[in-house]
């Protein structure tokens, strides 16, 4: 218990360092909103002008807790504390918006702009209430004990659940995109996404299945995979991929299986790879010896939001480098 | 013995600190991440006064200020005063009780069944709330109680408590419940920072309901620990002198492990485990008034208050944006103050 209080502790003073940085501690009234007069944001995209104004405001939104929010106007000022929900935000072409982020939220490289407002768990509710948002968007990742404290603040709280599958991501593209009035653009990045993953998809098709094991955690900090019943285990799937740990539920694996399994490819972080090949146990396996163990960058496959594709894409790259000549 | 020496000054000493904890909760509301302009905080505090409702103008200021000060801040200091005070008087309760300075709030596995019980709301998920806390508050509440009704089974012989066995079961359930949180926490890795931020205690949820609820487990339990100071005092030289004395000490002391538990579990459940305050607070205050629990323990009730306050104040604007949890706090700016008086005492002691 020590050693993990002593270990989370070093993680927030981390988190407390890192964002220490990029932040100069002052929220003044002066930058506070100043009122727009109308909605300046003409998306970039070449969707017909129309369709935007016809969604009419007051606008009814029921969200995945059944949190029933009525927007009087389109949303000018957003936090998003749930990184997945800030790369949407940006993808939507919605980016201005972004007021507020957590310290995880790195992606795209402009959300340095807004101001970081706590992490998924803790939040400092003074920095959200100065920043005035029209709408906070949450997600699994946060506290429901903290939504709840956000919404007797009278903050309009939009909560998006992220299941287990590949298409929650399209979900909450959809809705992210429905609060703030971006519908075409958010149908126009799920149509894309779609395309290419049933492009992965064929070109994998009748591909042999090597195995794969996905690094969640190894070594003395335990052994962690992404298990069937988790969504980045069917990104292994569709990707062409017999992940070892589908038969098994949870994030918990173990040395002695994993080399049992000896899997033939083996995907982890940018970080993980070159420790993970020098540790006891790890560098016997097949294919840290044969240099079968790749790089990935976790944040595209782990976040269910447009860069999900990417993230499939890569993998498959891996996988079956033959089929993407 | 104590610092004040003459016993005469205790009761203007006593009336300064209680307007020094009032001075030090009001100075706390005008700090925080938002740079509010102390003359805005100023308004708003007297436009919420009794009878000055209405009759101050707020104009310039915006709604959202308004809400940090009256809907943040507020209940946040209140909380952390009101937790302060019961975990030190409940600190103070069981070093006297047990005569033994190890004693704290957490001693008989209180804190470490609160924790499972929190753990398990959240592995199992985050549900409804019921009355304005969340399952997790609830769960710990229950599991603090049923830690403590265990422990309290293991170590009673028809109508007697054994205090050694009192002690070491609940060091031997503290344990149990750390490691089932541990290996809870092995199995829902996902769900590990929660339980470890929610083991070390914040008050960054706190809200009237939060107060409201707590409010009633402290009035009620502060009374009956006061009404039974003298007692306490007696007991704390030994249960063969308090007998002698025809105080009845086993009913006494069942009083007050009651009072104990259950405002150690109404507080752990509302901002969760902030440990050190019940353990140290009661000594720093031993030193300084001596050990009297007549006055030790008013002493320690304001003391534990005031402490709360500055270290979730410290909590709240030492690292912007980020909240450092006020449990993380306490002992790393309690310990040293707390040493140094311990080699203060020794010197003049020597």
């Amino acid at each position: 218990m020590k050693k993990v209080l002593s270990l989370s502790l070093i993680l927030v003073l981390c988190v407390v360092i890192l964002t220490g940085c990029n932040y100069d501690g002052k929220i003044t009234q002066e930058n506070a909103p100043e009122p727009k007069p109308t909605s300046t944001s003409t998306p970039t995209s070449n969707s017909d002008p129309t369709i935007e104004e016809d969604l009419a405001y007051p606008m009814q939104f029921t969200d995945d807790r059944g949190n029933v929010t009525t927007f009087e106007k389109e949303p000018e000022r957003v936090i998003s504390l749930s990184p997945n929900i800030t790369e949407v935000i940006y993808a939507l072409g919605q980016g201005e918006k972004l007021v507020g982020r957590t310290a995880f939220c790195d992606y795209p490289q402009d959300v340095q702009s807004a101001v970081v407002v706590g992490d998924f768990i803790e939040w400092n509710f003074e920095t959200i209430l100065s920043l005035e948002p029209d709408v906070v968007f949450a997600s699994s990742l946060n506290t429901e004990e903290n939504e709840k404290k956000l919404k007797d603040l009278g903050i309009n709280i939009v909560y998006l659940t992220q299941t287990e599958s590949f298409d929650s991501a399209y979900e909450i593209i959809g809705m992210t995109g429905r609060v703030l009035n971006a519908e075409e653009e958010s149908k126009q990045i799920i149509e894309d996404m779609k395309q290419r993953v049933a492009a992965v998809v064929d070109a994998v098709k009748g591909a042999d299945r090597p195995s794969v094991y996905y690094v969640v955690g190894y070594g003395e900090y335990g052994d962690y995979t992404a298990t069937g019943e988790t969504f980045v285990a069917s990104l292994l799937d569709m990707a062409g991929g017999d992940n070892i740990a589908a038969d098994i539920t949870g994030w918990v694996y173990s040395l002695e299986k994993l080399m049992e399994e000896d899997p033939y490819f083996i995907l982890c972080s940018e970080e993980a790879k070159t420790a993970f090949q020098q540790t006891n146990g790890y560098k016997e396996l097949t294919a840290v010896k044969e240099g079968r163990i790749y790089a990935i960058d976790d944040n595209i496959i782990v976040r269910q939001g447009p860069r999900l594709a990417m993230g499939l894409e890569e993998i498959a790259k891996i996988l079956h480098p033959e089929c993407f000549d | 013995m104590s610092s004040f020496g003459n016993r005469k000054f205790i009761k203007p000493v006593f009336i300064l600190s209680i307007l020094g904890v009032i001075l030090l909760a009001i100075t706390s509301l005008f700090l925080g991440t938002a740079n509010i302009r102390f003359p805005d905080v100023f308004r708003i505090l007297l436009s919420y006064l009794p009878g000055l409702k209405g009759r101050i103008p707020l104009d310039g200021i915006s709604d959202s200020t308004i809400s940090i000060v009256i809907k943040l801040r507020l209940p946040r200091v209140i909380l952390a005063l009101l937790s302060g005070a019961g975990l030190a008087a409940v600190g103070s309760t069981m070093q006297s009780l047990f005569r033994n300075p190890m004693a704290e709030p957490g001693l008989l596995g209180i804190s470490s069944g609160a924790g499972l019980g929190a753990t398990i709301a959240i592995v199992i998920g985050f549900g409804d709330s019921i009355f304005g806390l969340g399952t997790t508050a609830i769960a710990a509440f229950i599991g603090a109680l049923v830690t403590v009704l265990i422990v309290y089974n293991i170590s009673r012989t028809g109508s007697r408590l054994s205090q050694t066995v009192l002690i070491l079961a609940g060091i031997a359930i503290s344990f149990m419940n750390s490691a089932v949180i541990q290996l809870l926490m092995i199995f829902r890795r996902d769900r590990m920072d929660y339980i470890m931020m929610w083991t070390m205690g914040s008050f960054s949820t706190a809200g009237w309901n939060k107060i409201f609820i707590l409010l009633p487990f402290l009035v009620i339990g502060l009374t009956l620990i006061f009404i039974h100071t003298r007692h306490l005092n007696v007991i704390s030289t030994g249960e063969e002198t308090a007998k002698s004395l025809g105080i009845e000490v086993e009913r006494t002391k069942k009083i007050l492990l009651a009072v104990c538990s259950v405002v150690t579990a109404a507080t752990v459940a509302t901002s969760g485990i902030i440990g050190f305050v019940g353990l140290i607070i009661p000594h720093v205050l031993r030193l300084l008034v001596g050990s009297d629990q007549k006055s030790l323990m008013p002493f320690s009730v304001v003391g534990g208050a005031a402490f709360l306050v500055i270290c979730d104040t410290l909590a709240r604007i030492v690292a912007p944006p980020a909240e450092i949890p006020v449990g993380a706090i306490t002992a790393v700016f309690g310990s040293p103050f707390f040493i140094a008086l311990l080699i203060r005492s020794k010197r003049s002691v020597m």
